[in-house]
């Protein structure tokens, strides 16, 4: 992401962003002194704290979804698959899963890696039943 | 999966994206692409070779 600010619109943008993490400057006109040690330390840490807030919950999304996924591949370990992908379909036997892979045994021994995050969908055979 | 990637360095491997296949050595991996040798002329030590990166790789069959 790229901003283009001149320095009038930046200091602007500080000042608003301080008068909502701390509140104690709203009314200011503009800030006139560096706040204190304390009052900067403090203001660092609201700061983390409403970063790691904001990506924690970009991340828990992303690795969530493979973490599901990784869960349901496992439990068909072994098992004959259909893996849809965007480059076409790989089919074999679910070999083993990572944290964020799987890789497939082909019928003719090839083994083939699939990244989790490129796994549009799968099917399984069901079992044959006798009529 | 790049651990896994790195274990097939200098194997023959087909690499697919949901462009297209392709088919060489894996020469190397890093944290963001892989590479691959995808032709050699004896004598020379140029070929060519393809850049991919990891986040668009569909899968990687091992074909050696």
């Amino acid at each position: 992401m790229k901003i283009i600010v001149n320095e009038r619109e930046l200091k602007e943008y500080m000042e608003g962003l301080a008068r909502i993490v701390y509140p104690a400057f709203a009314g200011k006109e503009t800030f006139t002194a560096v706040p204190a040690e304390q009052d900067q330390d403090e203001l660092r840490r609201i700061i983390r704290e409403e970063l790691k807030a904001a990506f924690g919950a970009i991340d828990r999304g992303t690795s969530g979804d493979l973490q599901r996924m990784q869960q349901t591949l496992d439990r068909h370990s072994g098992k004959v698959t259909e893996l849809m992908t965007p480059a076409g379909t790989v089919e074999g036997a679910i070999e083993s899963v990572g944290g964020d892979h799987v890789r497939l045994r082909e019928t003719g021994g090839t083994s083939v890696l699939v990244p989790l995050s490129q796994v549009v969908s799968f099917q399984l055979s069901g079992k044959q039943v006798e009529r | 999966m790049i651990e896994e990637l790195q274990g097939l360095i200098g194997k023959q491997v087909q690499l697919a994206s949901a462009l297209e296949t392709i088919s060489g050595v894996l020469v190397s991996v890093d944290a963001a692409a892989v590479t691959l040798r995808t032709s050699e002329v004896y004598g020379y030590e140029n070929g060519s070779y393809a850049i991919v990166q990891i986040r668009f790789i569909a899968y990687v069959r091992n074909l050696s």
